[in-house]
């Protein structure tokens, strides 16, 4: 069947190849440009076909053949070779070649980083902890109580009494000591 | 060897088929003497359709191909000379250039359901009219 299809694909190929030019040497060019199409479609075919050809032929070298049964004894081999049981085996040192290091040195120096990071960042806080509140306190001074507190003065209490009081210009510069009004 | 031998022959019948291409679709425009014309007869087969439409569907691919060649179809000469077959000239004549290019044209499927077998494409000059007579 396989060898009837290459047969039956090297038919159709020669012969649209034969009539696209026979179609083309009469002028006649809505046939040529018909077999033109399937003369294509034939050599697309046989192409695809030669290379998927090769490409299993290539598998089949390539992959082994899980069909058939194992060697006699391999298994029986297998379970009884000692089994090897050395923990840490990158660490011993016939295996310090640079390689086999490098993931332990790596994590250990991540170690490392991360406390000098942490030494760091508590020198820097309390070394700008002092400063910054110094900073804040003068800054508290501008809007800080008065000294001598919220008691009015002698001009505030003159006022008052002479009734110059009443005057609302007045009344809202002196406060609530001009009116007499406490809390 | 037989591959170089195989490749050695795919080569030649191809520059032959080139060169017989080549020679077959040259176009060069031969004067015709004036008073020349073609005779056309050809053979229509329709299928799927009426053969009524026969002689309008001849005359339509017929319209069509005169443009290719650059001729006009004598006016009335158009005419049905058998159950199938119909006749008609053009003028100027043709040369044989123009000549392989008409009847590749008109043997061609450029209309649906309609197949011309050209039977008769003879160009006339004056000179051959006086050898006739």
């Amino acid at each position: 069947m396989r060898r009837l299809s290459w047969v039956l694909g090297t038919v159709a190929l020669i012969g649209s190849g034969s009539y696209l030019f026979v179609y083309v040497y009469r002028w006649e060019w809505h046939r040529a440009l018909l077999v033109g199409i399937l003369f294509l479609a034939a050599l697309v075919t046989l192409c695809t076909a030669l290379v998927l050809r090769r490409l299993a032929r290539l598998d089949t070298h390539l992959s082994p053949d899980t069909r058939s049964e194992p060697p006699p004894g391999a298994l029986a081999r297998l379970r009884a070779a000692p089994v090897e049981a050395t923990p840490f085996r990158w660490l011993r040192p016939e295996a310090f070649d640079g390689g086999h290091i490098f993931i332990p040195v790596l994590l250990g120096g991540g170690v490392v980083v991360s406390g000098l990071a942490w030494l760091i960042e508590r020198v820097a806080g309390s070394s700008a902890r002092a400063g910054v509140e110094e900073e804040l306190a003068a800054e508290l001074v501008a809007v800080a109580f008065p000294a001598g507190g919220l008691v009015p003065t002698d001009a505030e209490a003159l006022t008052a009494g002479a009734g110059l009081a009443e005057d609302p210009a007045l009344r809202l510069l002196l406060g609530p000591a001009a009116t007499g009004v406490t809390r | 060897m037989r591959r170089v031998l195989a490749w050695v022959v795919a080569a030649a019948v191809l520059a032959t088929g080139i060169v017989l291409l080549r020679a077959e679709l040259m176009t060069v425009d031969v004067p015709q003497p004036e008073g020349s014309f073609t005779d056309v007869v050809v053979e229509a087969q329709v299928v799927q359709e009426e053969a009524a439409v026969h002689e309008e569907m001849t005359r339509g691919l017929v319209s069509t191909c005169r443009l290719l060649v650059n001729a006009d179809v004598v006016q009335e000469s158009f005419a049905q000379v058998g159950p199938q077959t119909f006749a008609f000239r053009l003028q100027p004549g043709l040369d044989e250039f123009d000549q392989r290019e008409l009847r590749g044209c008109l043997r061609d499927t450029r209309v649906q359901h309609l197949l011309l077998d050209v039977r008769r494409l003879e160009t006339v000059t004056p000179r051959d009219r006086d050898d006739r007579n």
